[in-house]
């Protein structure tokens, strides 16, 4: 899968999960998933895009200074996921 | 901020049950009840092969569906495997009941400490494993029920069981945490403490310990594996919905 491929599908995960009323596409790459800012996701929804990303592309993130280096904006999951996970 | 979709259903199913130790004496008992419900059965066995195989079958012929399936839930790709496996199959998990434990009863001032590695391993590490794993899948599902075998002796203490006691009653407090964690999620996390049953770890005791336990019971008697495999049965059930972080004795009164 290319790494636009990749990014689309996170996108396309996010917005369905976490059941978003914006497009996929709306999502920039860098744009920050937590902290202030337009998305401003919670703790629940890390639990979600955790439980989305084993799913939906069999990355497991097992622990949480792994998640807090991962889920970052749409860019980081995708390095995340094209170097193996 | 982004607002949410909040219309969202999820689709009926039929209930998968995982029951760890589920192949002898009360993990037997909890099979076959799920079993005779009409549940799907996973009964998972450490060593006992033979008896997880014959129970299997014992089910199968009274119509209902069960497999056996072997993981040492103290190490954590085994409790992994084990959770996996049954999603892989099934599409998910409904129920999981952590009854899989080892005993070990000797004064504290002679307890070896591979004993209490021993303990804490299969009765409290065990337990985190499957939870942990459990739990991705039921957040995905919005919906299950843990089920957490403790121990009266988890409850009250009992002389020459400090160890055993201390990963029972740590069973107590995680469950008690643990349902907090994922009552937002549509799971619900209780624990049942049965006193003495009529078991092969309770047969290890003297039968004159015995005699003298019976004696102090206030029903009389010791409990049959079935009595507990009710009590489980019911806090699986809708019976139970409004039921988390609990924790039933099932002692025949014993305190």
């Amino acid at each position: 899968m290319s790494s636009e491929e990749t990014k689309t599908k996170i996108k396309e995960m996010l917005a369905t999960r976490l059941k978003l009323t914006i497009k996929p596409e709306d999502i920039a790459d860098d744009e920050p998933l937590f902290g202030p800012g337009r998305l401003s996701f919670d703790s629940i929804d890390a639990l979600e895009i955790v439980v989305g990303l084993q799913k939906e592309f069999g990355c497991v993130i097992d622990n949480k200074d792994k998640a807090e280096k991962i889920l970052i904006s749409v860019n980081t999951i995708a390095e995340f996921i094209n170097n193996g996970a | 901020m982004v607002e949410r979709d909040k219309t969202q259903t999820k689709a009926d199913h039929r209930r998968i049950v995982i029951v760890t130790g589920g192949n002898r004496g009360i993990g037997a008992a909890i099979s076959c009840r799920f079993a005779t419900n009409g549940d799907i059965i996973a009964i998972n066995y450490n060593s006992g092969k033979v008896a997880a195989e014959a129970l299997v079958e014992e089910i199968k012929a009274g119509g209902a569906e069960a497999f056996a399936i072997q993981a040492n839930i103290s190490k954590s790709e085994d409790a992994k495997r084990l959770i996996n496996e049954v999603v892989e199959r099934y599409g998910r998990v409904d129920i999981l009941v952590n009854n899989a434990g080892i005993s070990k009863s000797t004064m504290l001032m002679l307890y070896n400490e591979a004993d209490w590695d021993a303990l804490i391993d299969i009765n409290l590490k065990g337990v985190f494993h499957l939870c942990k794993n459990v739990s991705r899948q039921m957040f995905d599902q919005k919906s299950g029920v843990i089920i957490n075998i403790s121990s009266l002796s988890g409850v009250t203490g009992l002389a020459g069981e400090a160890p055993y006691s201390a990963t029972k009653g740590g069973l107590i407090a995680f469950t008690r945490s643990l349902a907090k964690e994922l009552a937002p999620f549509g799971i619900r996390v209780n624990c049942v403490a049965p006193g003495a049953i009529d078991t092969a770890m309770l047969a290890e005791i003297p039968e004159s310990e015995q005699e003298k336990l019976k004696k102090i019971i206030p029903l009389g008697r010791f409990g049959l594996p079935d009595e507990v495999a009710g009590v489980v049965e019911f806090l699986a059930s809708p019976a139970a919905s409004y039921i988390t972080g609990e924790t039933i004795v099932v002692s025949g009164g014993l305190p």
